[in-house]
């Protein structure tokens, strides 16, 4: 196939010629030559082709907020002209350095070509980098330009950030972060609930070794046998609670209480587990009074299917199910780690339409006789308040407390009204809200629950959490 | 825009205002346009106008058809649209035409009985290096506008500006390059076309049909050939590998 350059000029060419022989005329002839022997001239050369990448990478993890640099090379063995390579990004994501659409010259040798920019993921899920787009041209646009794409199939998975602390072991500091009440448990019988694989420590038993994943690992005579590792009995649980109503979405789509709440969710899921808690996380809803449900269940179905562990589907009766994903039961170990990041990373406002109450009620089994510390991730208001409270009184009939001590609930607050700040007054709003916010964090306080006031906008997670610590 | 840019600027700027000149040069040496002002001397000098001396009216005329044609090409660069290019080419070749025509074996004018009209006033290597110039210039400009759009759209669909920059330089000097080896092909067609009279002349004279009987033969074999090119052209490309 041509373009209509080549035949305009060849029509110029003939009409020369034509009118060359008509008239007896040879100078018209040999400007007609001139078109010609440039239509000849450029159809010799070759649009570029034979194009061919090599495999990529088949998944990519980084963080949210994490800068990642992609590079995409390509091979064009033949051919002379323009060519443009151009990757699908995500929406969410932020472009940094150079640029996703590129255009390259090909010159007549093989050449290889390099897309390369740097992007900054900003919102936490998986997303799928599935095409390269290329297209060809030749350099005098004689043929219509060549475009096709290269399957990549990637995947992209946008981690929430994780909790940077470490532990100090020092007698004089302690800290206000509650613990379950069976965290005092530090050794126990081993049960038969597998955890994880370790390196074998001194002590260990023989029968402790799995030959197997040795033998796989093995690294040289040096290399240290691989043990199983086993819960021990009387684990301590920790259960969270996140509130996925939409209330949470004040801010941005990037920037708002709700991935704040799971980024919260995530921290102190890693901290409780790296202190060898069973940790369990269920979403409620505590806008569920306003009970859209055909929209709250296109909302939740939407919802991304994916490798669920143990996370369960909750159904209402009534109703049919509401998506998967809204309950991890209590495990403990990097796997159970794993599934909260699995969980969280696909997690959306609306995701469930069950209150407190009901999600109390759902998972009452697994609460009983554990004497579980209870963690409520949520942003406090005048409309879910009570609601809150009812929560918390059905959550208190699953704690076991001494006398007078105060029950083992800590119910985290991610106050938004700072990431909604955008123009003078707004932040004077901002802070006559915070007073109100205040207001029912101490109500909450004087009924004996710990409240956590996060404001993201000025501290981050750890350092709200490292605020609780103090010296004896 | 960086150094080569400027001179693909400079470059297109020349080969516009040195064609027009070129052109309008070659209309006002051409015997069409001597014929033209000497009827327009007779005419005024038949109703008696002496407001403007016949004298004044040889000389005011061409500049007015200079500045017109000038304002219209300025125009046309400025706007810079590959219709625009063909354009100026298209009053450049107006204005070639008499001077070209001229130097036909056919002299229409014959059938007025005015052969005078057109008749050669300069040599023709002249006539043709003004052609030559001529289509260069119509050339290369409709491919730098032709590249300039496709940039355009580059930028637009947010390629980097610097490197469509300067891959527009590349392509351009690329097509300049090209259209200078098709003109010094057919220069040198037209140099060597004596000899090569000379060798053939003595077969072709033997062969008793006219050479507009050959001429035609030529041109359908031409257009034939290049009829199964395209047609060739357009099956590979749909039952294509990419």
């Amino acid at each position: 196939m041509l373009t209509g350059i080549p035949l305009r000029l060849s029509l110029s060419a003939f009409g020369f010629i034509l009118a060359g022989m008509a008239t007896g005329n040879m100078i018209l002839i040999y400007l007609g030559l001139i078109p010609f022997f440039f239509v000849v001239i450029s159809m010799f050369i070759e649009s570029p082709g034979a194009l061919s990448v090599p495999p990529f990478e088949e998944s990519i993890s980084v963080e949210v907020d994490e800068d990642l640099e992609i590079s995409r090379s390509v091979a064009v063995r033949e051919g002379w002209g323009l060519v443009t390579l151009g990757d699908e990004l995500p929406p969410s994501f932020e472009l940094l350095r150079g640029n996703n659409f590129q255009v390259f010259w090909k010159e007549p040798r093989p050449t290889q070509i390099e897309l390369r920019y740097k992007v900054k993921c900003t919102k936490r899920g998986t997303y799928q980098l599935n095409k390269l787009n290329w297209e060809a041209r030749h350099p005098m646009n004689m043929t219509p330009t060549l475009s096709g794409v290269f399957p990549t199939d990637q995947e992209l998975i946008v981690k929430p950030k994780g909790l940077r602390i470490k532990r100090i072991r020092q007698q004089k500091i302690f800290t206000k972060i509650p613990m379950p009440a069976e965290s005092r448990i530090k050794i126990g019988v081993p049960t038969t609930d597998f955890k994880e694989l370790r390196d074998y420590n001194w002590g260990d038993s023989y029968k402790q070794i799995n030959w197997k994943a040795t033998a796989r690992n093995y690294r040289g005579v040096q290399h240290i046998p691989t043990v199983n590792e086993y819960e021990k009995e009387g684990r301590r649980v920790v259960f969270v609670f996140l509130d996925t109503s939409t209330s949470l979405s004040l801010g941005t789509d990037l920037r708002n209480s709700f991935e704040y709440a799971v980024q919260a969710v995530l921290g102190l899921s890693e901290f409780y587990i790296s202190r060898q808690c069973k940790l369990g996380l269920a979403l409620y809803n505590s806008e569920s009074g306003v009970r859209d449900v055909g929209k709250l269940m296109h909302l939740s179905g939407r919802l991304r299917e994916h490798d669920q562990g143990d996370s369960v589907e909750v159904k209402k009766p009534g109703h049919t199910g509401i998506g998967k994903g809204v309950l991890l039961f209590p495990e403990t170990g990097k796997i159970q780690q794993y599934r909260i990041h699995r969980m969280l990373l696909d997690t959306e406002m609306a995701s469930t339409y069950y209150s407190l109450h009901e999600a109390v009620g759902y998972v009452r089994g697994h609460l009983h006789g554990t004497n579980p510390l209870f963690v409520i991730v949520t942003r406090v208001h005048d409309q879910n308040f009570d609601s809150l409270i009812s929560g918390v009184r059905e959550l208190t009939k699953y704690t076991r407390k001494a006398h007078r001590q105060s029950p083992n609930i800590m119910i985290v607050n991610v106050s938004g009204y700072s990431l909604t700040v955008r123009k003078r007054g707004d932040k004077t709003a901002a802070q006559l809200l915070e007073y109100q916010e205040n207001a029912y964090l101490k109500k909450l306080r004087s009924l004996g629950l710990m409240a956590v006031n996060w404001h993201p906008t000025r501290q981050s997670i750890t350092d709200v959490l490292l605020a609780q610590v103090g010296k004896r | 825009m960086n150094k080569h840019g400027s001179l693909i600027k400079v470059f297109e700027v020349l080969v516009t205002i040195g064609s027009s000149y070129l052109a309008i040069n070659s209309f006002f040496a051409s015997s069409l346009y001597d014929s033209v002002s000497q009827l327009i001397n007779r005419v005024l000098a038949m109703y008696n106008i002496q407001t403007i001396s016949t004298t004044d009216v040889t000389k005011i005329v061409p500049l007015m058809v200079s500045a017109i044609v000038f304002l219209v090409v300025i125009y046309d660069y400025a706007i810079g649209k590959p219709e625009n290019m063909i354009d100026i080419y298209e009053i450049n070749l107006v204005l070639i035409s008499p001077e070209a025509l001229s130097f036909s074996k056919l002299n229409w004018m014959n059938l007025i009985q005015k052969p005078q009209i057109l008749e050669p006033t300069r040599g023709p290597a002249t006539v043709f290096l003004t052609g030559v110039v001529i289509l260069v210039g119509y050339i290369s400009l409709l491919f730098t506008s032709r590249f300039k759009e496709t940039s355009q759209e580059l930028v637009e669909r947010g390629a980097d500006h610097v490197r469509v920059q300067e891959i527009f330089v590349k392509q351009s000097v690329l097509a300049i390059g090209l259209v200078f080896a098709s003109a010094l092909l057919s220069v040198m067609v037209y140099v060597s076309i004596t000899f090569v009279c000379n060798i053939l002349a003595s077969s072709i004279s033997k062969i008793s049909y006219s050479y507009l009987v050959l001429g035609i033969l030529a041109v359908v074999i031409l257009s034939v050939t290049l009829f199964f090119f395209y047609n060739e052209q357009r099956t590979t490309d749909l039952s294509g590998t990419l």
